[in-house]
């Protein structure tokens, strides 16, 4: 399998295949989201009532979709999503913690993003992916997690995958990959080292 | 061939044993709980009374019951993964830790060769991480794969389901025409899914295939044609040949919310699958979120040993605009192949299939 | 009457992020559900009954009643006059 387009996002700096995408004056997740949805000339208003977690995810995955050509090819469930992090939506928690604790009314709009795989639900809303999707939570970042998943999914389950570490603590740390498979059946491995090598290329 | 067994569960019904005779009795696990709602409202749910464990003390005692049923020192084996199914994990541990701080303390009691996964996938996170486990052995990166699903109930749990007014004053009715929402469940269900059948020292079925499909629609409610469900039951079938005729019964979701329960139908009967013998255990379990897969796979695999088909609890009348059957008494029946499924916020839907041994 | 539709339109803005939106572009008249309005689903719906409470100490116990009560700002506007302690 290969890597066709990839999207990482460090602390306030975008890239995108390795080149400079967008860098933004604040590191704060809130306003570099912003910045960066505006960069985009997305018209999306469900944007705005996102977490930050679906936030980062829905932005990668924006500039994926813009810049690698190879995704469209693909029938609405031939695109499996796997995605993961080490803090789940804990930036959710506290803030519908904070609604009954502090405010003391409940907030129903923030309670529905106090699980993980609602970025899968938002991607999928917004791209009419019908396909495979599966949230993971890993104590930190690894490239064989992905390598492993991908060898399980395709070709049985998905042709093509689309991957994504989303990680909002200490700093913002965000790698989302679209890998294929250059074979319509036989089972293909995705390099761990090419995985490796996309996230760690922040210069 | 994938095998799966050694089904525990341990619930405020007891554990495999007794939860599977009390639910043939009828006798449910669900019971009010008065004035522990936001304003202090009373409600109805399954939670674990005297000497309520805490999330980790739960997780050991659920995995020590399944180690019981299968071969010597397996957890500890290279070829060997754990996999944790969970919505919230262990809320005490703080929000960032509270799903990766059970797994690093069962990697470290355990010393285990791998540090467990953690699939945290909604309410179908269960149905998930069991097809994951069986993908797993299916690519031989692992020979056997232990599936622990769990959650307990806590204030912000209750609270958030209030909010969203998804909670019943009463026993939950699933499917019912006088269904008011769901009933909250806690507790812990764990199964183990082995490429290798001496693994087990009790008797496992097969698993033969299973799926997920996202419907693509909205983040909280669920799809009005069933399309996830739909998909997903069908890309399952279609992975291991097996035909609708063939199933002899159909382990659904069943929250007993408006919602849900129609959307349910509906793909059922798209499916072709509304005469088939169906049921929800929430009315016995409670909802029990990221354990509940798991929970009613190995309740499944149980009337598979038994030949029963279990019931439904709270349904009377029809209350989807398609009729299903419905199992309101416990029946002998002769069940070889079985299809569980599961629904959940973020539009997610999985299933799988189960057989016995042939 | 028409400050009480303003503090709304504010109200609303904030509570449900339409970051978007300026109370200009919410008409009083125009439906605030379905496609052909402000587009708002069945988890706004709730959220409105938190801002009847927060801000009005209105409690709106049937999410039910929510579909006549929110139907528009004007709807809104004429039950907070009638109900509001």
């Amino acid at each position: 399998m290969k890597i066709s387009g990839c999207c990482r996002i460090h602390q306030n700096k975008v890239l995108v295949n390795g080149k400079k995408y967008f860098a933004s004056d604040n590191s704060q997740h809130d306003e570099l989201s912003m910045q960066l949805y505006r960069f985009l000339k997305t018209e999306y208003p469900k944007f705005y009532k996102m977490d930050l977690l679906s936030k980062m995810g829905f932005l990668a995955t924006e500039i994926i979709c813009q810049t690698t050509s190879a995704i469209s090819k693909f029938a609405d469930d031939e695109i499996a999503l796997l995605f993961a992090n080490s803090h789940s939506c804990s930036e959710s928690d506290e803030r519908f913690n904070h609604s009954f604790k502090v405010e003391k009314s409940p907030s129903p709009a923030q309670f529905v993003y106090t699980l993980p795989n609602i970025l899968l639900g938002e991607l999928a809303i917004r791209n009419k992916w019908y396909g495979e999707n599966l949230f993971t939570l890993l104590p930190a970042f690894s490239a064989e997690y992905f390598s492993s998943q991908a060898g399980i999914f395709v070709p049985q389950k998905a042709k093509a995958l689309l991957c994504g570490w989303v990680n909002l603590f200490p700093v913002t740390d965000v790698f989302v990959f679209f890998a294929e498979s250059n074979s319509e059946t036989a089972q293909e491995i995705l390099d761990s080292k090419e995985i490796e090598h996309w996230y760690n290329n922040i210069k | 061939m994938i095998y799966i067994g050694a089904e525990t569960i341990l619930s405020p019904n007891g554990n495999t044993k007794d939860c599977f005779r009390k639910i043939a009795e009828k006798k449910s696990g669900v019971s009010k709980i008065t004035g522990n709602g936001f304003n202090g409202e009373s409600f109805y749910c399954s939670m674990f009374s005297d000497s309520r464990p805490d999330f980790n003390t739960l997780a050991v005692q659920t995995i020590e019951q399944l180690l019981e049923k299968s071969k010597a020192n397996l957890l500890t084996e290279e070829s060997t993964l754990l996999i944790i199914s969970t919505t919230k994990g262990d809320l005490s541990k703080g929000f960032e830790n509270a799903i990766v701080s059970p797994a690093k303390f069962l990697y470290e009691k355990y010393k285990l060769k791998h540090f467990p996964f953690s699939i945290s996938n909604a309410c179908a996170s269960g149905v998930m991480a069991i097809n994951a486990a069986a993908a797993f052995i299916e690519n031989k990166q692992y020979q056997n794969v232990i599936v622990l699903g769990i959650d307990m109930i806590t204030d912000f749990i209750v609270y958030g389901f209030q909010s969203l007014y998804a909670i019943s004053d009463e026993p939950c009715k699933p499917f019912d025409s006088e269904r008011k929402g769901i009933n909250l469940g806690e507790g812990a269900g764990a199964v183990l899914l082995s490429a290798n059948k001496d693994v087990f020292t009790t008797t496992p079925v097969c698993y033969l295939s299973g799926s997920s499909s996202n419907d693509a629609n909205h983040i909280s409610g669920p799809s009005r044609t069933g399309e996830g469900l739909f998909r997903s039951v069908n890309k399952t079938l279609s992975a291991s040949a097996i035909k609708t005729e063939n199933i002899d019964f159909i382990s659904a979701h069943g929250t007993a919310t408006v919602f849900n329960d129609e959307m349910e139908a509906i793909a059922f009967n798209r499916l072709n699958m509304q005469h088939i013998p169906v049921n929800s255990f929430k009315g016995f379990t409670g909802h029990t979120l990221g354990a509940a897969g798991v929970i009613e796979t190995a309740l499944c695999i149980t009337c598979m040993h038994e030949n029963t088909l279990l019931p439904s609890a709270g349904y009377y009348t029809k209350g989807t605009s398609i009729e299903l059957n419905l199992i309101t008494q416990a029946a002998s029946a002769t069940i070889n192949t079985v299809l569980k499924t599961a629904s959940g916020f973020g539009g997610c839907n999985a299933s799988l299939l189960l057989q016995k041994i042939k | 009457m028409d400050n009480l539709k303003e503090e709304l339109k504010k109200h609303l803005i904030t509570q449900l992020n339409l970051e978007d939106k300026t109370p200009a572009d919410i008409m009083d008249e125009a439906p605030l559900f379905g496609d052909n309005g402000l587009g708002l689903d069945s988890i706004d719906a709730l959220e409105l009954i938190v801002l009847l409470d927060k801000h009005y100490h209105i409690k709106l116990t049937n999410p039910e009643e929510g579909k006549s009560v929110f139907y528009s700002i004007n709807t809104m506007a004429e039950y907070i006059e009638k109900n509001k302690k």
